[in-house]
């Protein structure tokens, strides 16, 4: 049944590549996304790949580390990436420049010219959380090298689950087939 | 000795009981089973096993019942559950069994193991250590080995040889070879040999290769079987909760509390759980570097020896702070050990994390496109400015041929 359905309505596949710094909360919105379906996931060393499936959408996420020297090694993944998750930790003033920096670095990246942008504030529920007006300025979002790319900041909350759907629905309208 | 045994027989037989069909038992013995299968823990604590009295008592079960747990045993477990529960073992019905014979008391049964396992040792006993003349007795023995084996032959070949007589350096040299259980086994048959220090010594140091208490001076009443047994459970202890273990061993004086003797224990004691090594050694870092500084990588591939360091030091299961710090303090070892490959350290931890993407990359059942031999060259070469698409090569065929770089053994 569920074949012939996404034969009916079109069963699309969309690379997601994940980024952003440590302790950002990206292990933890993976696994918050992956809650409650029954795909097997095998721990293994080393960085995270699942596929999340969320209204017909295959999402295969990619949850990649921040490091400095092994990031020219994440470039073979950019290739064929349709989408950026970038996340954010939004209490976390001191790094909010170095998340900019980080950021740029990866969507001014050749492979990457062609990605929609969606950045995940994390961490909402902290009491001294940016709200995405804020984090968009501070990413530098809204300069004129950026200004083209279509991008999108969703307030969220890993722990909770809040907003995490929002983003993916977002992801998915804006996904030029 | 008679603690050993009835330890043994215990583990041996909670093993056998899973393969026994629940169906065929009453229910009660279900019940009594469970109960017990929780307290295994504890069983193996030699310590604590008179305590708990969770041993079931065979003799207190309805006959049938008992004849079912006992059909399941093999030989070797039947000899061990006869240590302590005698008057079954010498119950002539289990004796109906096919490979014993009617006439067989259980006193031959057990020459007859221990005959076999002394034999099956003596394979990896070094011949030249040996006497020619018992070379010589050796052969004629193993020629009729399989006519041993035959417990009908027992009485008429008379090969069962007597350790007693042999010279005492031929003898250990036998009982070296045998690991905790055969001796038991042995034990069981040359009583004043098992007793014997030396014995203990060398097979404590066989499991745990270097203990602080190895080089102090020793009192007159110091046992080496009780430090065998202390060691033991310390590690039992150990590989349930390595903080509680630690104690264990510190407060017995088996291990003193440096981390220069810590780290040469945990790089030569085999029986500890390598998680909760991993475990401890998170909270003493200071540990962790002299035991990466014990570790020679010379002449070895890069793989190869990133192999063996997640063999020794248990690699994270999430890509944590601690996998990047674990593969720094590899990178700037390997490049110790290494001076003449021209690599700096830092081309070595990105080196290694390739193999660590590709690992997941190729073992991975969400990617879809493999990284092909090809991709995996162009972006190593793009990551460190050195051109070597040969190495790059032989690196890409020995995770492809040889699999993931750090698989995590769930113990």
């Amino acid at each position: 049944m569920g074949k012939i359905l996404s034969k009916i309505f079109g069963n699309k596949e969309m690379r997601i590549l994940m980024l952003g710094l440590d302790a950002a909360g990206k292990t933890t919105i993976l696994y918050k996304l992956k809650l409650g379906q029954s795909v097997t996931t095998i721990p293994t060393v080393g960085f995270n790949v699942e596929t999340v499936t969320y209204k017909n959408v295959k999402f295969s996420v990619w949850d990649v580390g921040g490091q400095d020297k092994i990031r020219p090694l994440w470039r073979h993944y950019y290739t064929g990436t349709q989408g950026l998750i970038f996340v954010v930790d939004s209490a976390d003033r001191d790094r909010i420049d170095e998340a900019r920096q980080e950021l740029h670095k990866i969507v001014n990246d050749r492979e990457m010219r062609e990605v929609i942008i969606l950045v995940f504030a994390n961490k909402q529920d902290l009491p001294d959380a940016m709200k995405p007006q804020e984090i968009q300025d501070k990413l530098g979002l809204t300069m004129t090298s950026l200004r083209q790319r279509n991008w999108y900041v969703q307030p969220a909350c890993a722990t909770t689950g809040d907003g995490l759907f929002e983003g993916l629905t977002w992801l998915m309208s804006n996904h030029k087939t | 000795m008679g603690q050993i045994l009835k330890l043994m027989a215990d583990q041996l037989v909670y093993f056998d009981y899973n393969y026994v069909n629940y169906n065929d038992l009453n229910h009660n013995f279900n019940h009594n089973y469970n109960n017990n299968s929780n307290n295994q823990k504890m069983h193996r604590n030699s310590n604590d096993l008179n305590e708990t009295n969770g041993l079931p008592d065979l003799s207190e079960w309805p006959p049938e019942l008992s004849l079912t747990v006992l059909k399941n045993l093999n030989a070797t477990d039947l000899c061990l559950a006869a240590c302590v529960w005698t008057e079954l073992a010498t119950d002539e019905v289990t004796a109906t069994r096919e490979d014993i014979t009617t006439e067989d008391t259980m006193g031959q049964i057990l020459k007859l193991m221990a005959d076999q396992l002394v034999y099956f040792d003596y394979n990896y006993v070094n011949y030249n250590d040996l006497n020619h003349n018992f070379n010589h007795n050796y052969n004629n023995n193993s020629n009729n080995q399989k006519m041993h084996r035959n417990a009908n032959d027992l009485n008429e070949t008379n090969g069962l040889p007597d350790l007693s007589e042999w010279p005492p350096e031929l003898s250990l040299t036998v009982l070296k070879n045998l690991n905790a259980t055969d001796l038991c086994l042995a034990a069981c048959v040359w009583t004043e040999l098992a007793t014997d220090e030396v014995l203990w010594h060398s097979l404590s140091c066989s499991q745990w290769g270097y203990v602080s208490i190895y080089l102090k001076p020793k009192m007159d009443n110091f046992s080496y079987h009780k430090m065998y047994l202390q060691l033991d459970e310390g590690s039992v202890t150990f590989n349930a909760d390595s903080q509680m273990g630690m104690d264990y061993f510190f407060k017995h004086e088996l291990l003193d509390n440096r981390p220069s003797e810590i780290a040469k224990f945990f790089h030569l004691a085999k029986p500890l759980d390598k998680r909760q090594m991993r475990l401890y050694l998170n909270k003493r870092p200071e540990i962790l570097d002299i035991l990466i500084n014990m570790q020679d990588f010379e002449n070895q591939f890069l793989p190869q020896a990133l192999r063996r360091f997640f063999a020794v030091l248990q690699a994270p299961d999430k890509r944590d702070h601690y996998l990047h710090l674990m593969v720094d303090k590899f990178s700037h070892r390997f490049c110790k050990c290494n001076p003449s490959l021209g690599l700096n350290a830092d081309m070595i931890y990105v080196l290694s994390f390739s193999l660590i993407m590709l690992s997941v990359d190729l073992s991975s059942p969400h990617i879809k496109n493999k990284m092909s031999k090809r991709e995996f060259i162009r972006n190593v070469r793009h990551a460190i400015h050195k051109m070597d698409d040969e190495l790059y090569g032989h690196l890409y065929d020995d995770i492809y041929l040889k699999g993931h770089i750090a698989v995590n053994t769930k113990t």
